[in-house]
């Protein structure tokens, strides 16, 4: 499944940039997610909770970084979970895009997901929904952390 | 004097004998039994649909409270050999493969573990605390991806996915199609789910000082799980017995050795205590078997008139990644081709059957396994009526075995007699007034609404004819049965028969009651059990048992009365043949004064024995099959297709059909709508979906939509009855209902839309709509 989100911040896209590349700074911004280990400068471990409808998830996840590059202000992480009640799981590659956009920065998002198990049989029609949800709240969050706002959202 | 006791109850309504039992909650299925010293088995399964399993962590779950053991491949090794289609089966892949998936994980619902704690929430608790690492592999979900070479093979022992192929002319098909005019059609049902009320489950009782093991299944073939388990288990038989307590419905889905069966009863012996396995809702719908995963192309060479000269079939099957064992994945396409011809007068068929692995669940027989052939011919007539511009009634009545041509060997092979389908046909035709439904269809018409009107007409082998499965490549056995003469005068009666909804109780004892010349009540049925029943390989499955389980009960029945006359004889010094049984009382014919009761010649029975007889006077039959062996019938229905919302209403049902003479009426109308009701399931509302990745989506209710008594219509249902061709002149009806609705409702929206084609049930509101659109309504 292929989703696509994008959202502007009213800070450069050289501080978006530095944020977007201190994962343990980041991952507290996304809704649910929570930083549990820092195994190198480029792999993490963080745990996801979820809502889908009416099932609660939660995943453990290993993120691992595979590209980052200043030049063209992309960077593409890849993350293994597993739902910790054995309900299935997911891949993903999550690559993110920076430009100017006026006064700010525009953030794009483009995630190719895989899920499996019991996760994509509830999860396959809110999926979308519930990502775009998540994208604007991590936005807003993103730039409360940028000093915009009133401090991340929880 | 009461009438004659043979007409006292064969073709009664009577009370079922089951009622009191399951209708007030008293039934004893899998999840009421309750041993000693009990564990509870929950299964760790696949989430991925293909890939290597790199690593199974059991250790959070082994410490959790209750966990008492867990099952993997490792601890089955020389406790469960692995499995594969027997060798004796021709020219089919046969895969090896591991009771629990040991080095790579072939569907999603793939059993890895059995978690066996001392409660069920503590093994699932910990089922959940097992941590799985896969190493995904590419997937397989589709008949095309199957096919194509790039696809990795599902085992590493078969070069392809590819695990059977046939190819057949009956006839000269070739001359036929040669310069015929052609009329073509296909079909891809999607896959469809059992759906059994119980699902599937069982306790494994190993007895370690004894060695002996009980396992109480869920099953429709209890001889056939013995037999399975036994060898798997290197269990000898004399220490292996099965019994089958109440069975909440199977149609189909209980007649395999499941993987699960294997592990449970190992799991008992390796932890030495009785373990029960209960499958839930999600399990039984991800893991258990699904039906109806096939594609087919059909081509009819036709003449002017409409005269089908030859059959054209080719039919692909997903059996998914596993055989469902004891059937190889070569078991269902043959059925389909000995049946595709049905009831008409087809003289040449080509024929092409190719079977593939996906990574799905296992394929398992479904209430008439062999339908395709009938729902793709039934819409193909149809087809042929609207490209000729005439009635599809018409076509039908040009094409179908007249009475007076039978009997008359189908293209492939058996031979039809006493097959009503003709007037099957003229009949529904009549009940359904063709000629005013048209004038209501154009005027509904005229205010935008859209009616449409369909025939089916089928024939289904219940049990078929003596040369029916000899034509499929098949050997069936005959039927066996057991009757005894109790202490008291009743009579039990042994069946093979394993009935899970079809009331064997109720209805082998009203054969063996009007026989015998007793009250319905002195008559038990006992059946599930190997230690006591006769042998089947069968149990209870193709539309068998109102033949040979009847047939069966009546001459073990009619066995024992011959020795109670011959013994009541002796004792009034009257020839046996001048003596009668009424009401449970012997006397000479017509003279009630000089009778004996039953119950004092079974008690010299038993207390003085009788030279060379068991106890009881007991007596074994062996039913051999009779000529004819055909049900049958037509359905016709009317829908409404809703062009703005793509639903479709069912109108009107009528069914007229042929299936000898009725032992009890409530039961086979009762199996009739059933029957229907997973048709119209199949027709317009179910699908067990997977994506292109293989990932199962249709695990809950929510997603996998079964018909409900909304969509269910009131079916009118009238009996037509052939000469009979034999004494035992009952058969089988349960599979028909299914067999036949599909088309049914497929040929009334079709007519709806004007003649549209349609190649894909369910017919989803989606799919009526974008039919709508293309029809430019």
């Amino acid at each position: 499944m292929r989703l696509e989100n994008s959202f502007n911040v009213p800070a450069s896209p050289e501080q978006v940039w530095d944020l977007l590349n201190d994962v343990p700074r980041v991952v507290p911004n996304m809704p649910g997610a929570r930083l549990d280990e820092v195994v190198d400068e480029n792999t993490w471990k963080a745990t996801m909770a979820v809502k889908l409808g009416p099932v609660a998830l939660e995943f453990a996840a290993d993120v691992r970084r595979e590209a980052s590059d200043g030049s063209a202000r992309r960077t593409m992480l890849a993350v293994k979970a597993r739902e910790v009640k054995g309900r299935g799981g997911a891949t993903a590659t999550i690559e993110s895009t920076l430009e100017p956009d006026g006064d700010g920065t525009a953030v794009m998002i483009v995630t190719d997901l895989h899920m499996h198990g019991a996760v994509a049989q509830y999860g396959r029609a809110v999926v979308p929904d519930v990502a775009g949800q998540m994208v604007t709240q991590f936005a807003a969050n993103l730039a409360a952390s940028l000093g915009e706002g009133p401090g991340p959202a929880s | 004097m009461s009438a004659p006791a043979a007409a006292r109850f064969v073709g009664t309504s009577v009370r079922r004998v089951e009622d009191d039992r399951i209708l007030s909650g008293r039934g004893r299925y899998i999840d009421d039994i309750r041993l000693p010293r009990m564990l509870h088995g929950v299964f760790l399964r696949s989430s991925i649909p293909h890939g290597r399993l790199t690593g199974v962590d059991l250790d959070a779950a082994r410490g959790l409270d209750g966990v008492v053991a867990i099952i993997t491949a490792a601890e089955l090794e020389g406790v469960a050999h692995p499995l594969s289609t027997r060798p004796d089966v021709p020219d089919v892949a046969r895969p090896v493969f591991t009771v629990l998936a040991s080095d790579r994980v072939r569907h999603v619902g793939d059993p890895i573990a059995l978690i066996l704690a001392e409660t069920r929430h503590q093994a699932e608790d910990a089922r959940d605390a097992i941590v799985v690492d896969y190493e995904p592999l590419e997937t397989v979900a589709s008949i095309e991806q199957a096919e194509d070479p790039a696809r990795p093979s599902l085992f590493d022992d078969t070069d392809s996915n590819l695990l059977y192929t046939e190819a057949t002319d009956y006839g000269d098909p070739d001359g036929a199609f040669a310069g015929a005019r052609v009329v073509r059609a296909s079909f891809a049902p999607a896959r469809v789910a059992h759906v059994p009320m119980e699902c599937r489950g069982g306790v494994a009782d190993h007895h370690p000082g004894t060695g002996e093991l009980v396992y109480y299944a869920t099953t429709q073939s209890p001889h056939a799980l013995k037999l399975g388990l036994s060898g798997v288990l290197s269990q000898p038989a004399e220490k292996l017995r099965v019994i089958t307590p109440d069975v909440g419905g199977a149609f189909g889905q209980k007649a395999m050795l499941n993987r699960e069966d294997i592990v449970v009863c190992a799991a008992s012996k390796l932890a030495g205590r009785p373990v029960k396995w209960v499958e839930d809702r999600i399990e039984n719908m991800t893991a258990a078997t699904h039906a109806r995963s096939e594609t087919v192309e059909i081509a009819a060479a036709i003449d002017d008139d409409g005269a089908i000269l030859a059959l054209d079939v080719n039919l692909k099957i997903d059996v998914g990644a596993y055989p469902a064992l004891p059937f190889p994945p070569s078991f269902l396409g043959p059925i389909v081709r000995t049946m595709v011809t049905g009831p008409y007068r087809i003289e040449h068929l080509r024929w092409a059957n190719t079977v593939f692995q996906t990574n799905k669940a296992s394929y398992g027989t479904y209430r008439g396994p062999w339908a395709i052939e009938s729902l793709v011919r039934e819409v193909l007539i149809d087809r042929i009526a609207y490209e000729l511009g005439l009635d599809p009634v018409e076509v039908r009545r040009r094409n179908l075995v007249r009475m007076d041509e039978q009997p008359r060997k189908m293209a492939t092979g058996p031979t039809l007699e006493g097959v009503m389908a003709l007037e099957t046909l003229e009949r529904a035709s009549e009940l359904i007034d063709q000629d005013s439904f048209r004038r209501e269809q154009a005027d509904a018409r005229a205010q935008g609404k859209l009616l449409g009107l369909g025939f089916a007409t089928y024939i289904e082998p219940a049990p078929g004819p003596p040369d029916f499965m000899s034509s499929v490549g098949m050997q069936l056995p005959d039927e066996r049965a057991v009757a005894r003469l109790e202490i008291d005068g009743h009579l039990t009666v042994i069946t093979a028969q394993a009935p899970h909804g079809q009331s064997h109780e109720t209805t082998l004892a009203q054969v063996a009651a009007s026989e015998f010349g007793v009250p319905l009540e002195h008559v038990r049925v006992v059946h599930g059990d190997t230690q006591q029943t006769p042998f089947s390989i069968i149990g209870t499955g193709g539309s068998r048992a109102a033949t040979m389980a009847s047939g069966a009960a009546l001459h073990a029945t009619r066995a024992v009365k011959d020795k109670v006359l011959e013994m009541a004889g002796n004792m009034l010094e009257i020839s046996p043949g001048d003596l009668e049984i009424v009401d449970a009382v012997v006397m000479p014919k017509g003279d009630a004064e000089r009778g004996i009761p039953l119950a004092q010649i079974a008690m010299a029975a038993y207390f003085m024995g009788v030279e060379g007889e068991d106890d009881g006077l007991r007596s074994t039959a062996i039913y051999h099959q009779p000529p004819g062996g055909w049900s049958g019938g037509t359905h016709a229905c009317i829908v409404e297709v809703d062009p703005q919302t793509g639903v479709v209403e069912i109108k009107r049902y009528v069914v007229v059909e042929d299936c000898g003479e009725l032992i009890h009426p409530a039961i086979v109308e009762g199996q009739i709508r059933g029957g229907i009701a997973q048709g119209i399931g199949i027709a317009l509302l179910e699908n067990a979906l997977y994506d292109e990745e293989a990932n199962f989506l249709a695990g809950t209710f929510m997603d996998y939509l079964v018909p409900t008594s909304m969509e269910i219509p009131t079916i009118e249902i009238e009996h037509l009855h052939s000469e009979p061709l034999a004494e035992v002149n009952y058969r089988g009806v349960g599979e028909g209902g299914t067999i036949a609705a599909p088309p049914v409702i497929v040929n009334a929206v079709a007519d709806a839309l004007g003649g549209a084609s349609i190649g894909v049930v369910p017919m989803t509101p989606e799919y009526v709509l974008a039919l709508v659109d293309e029809a430019g309504i």
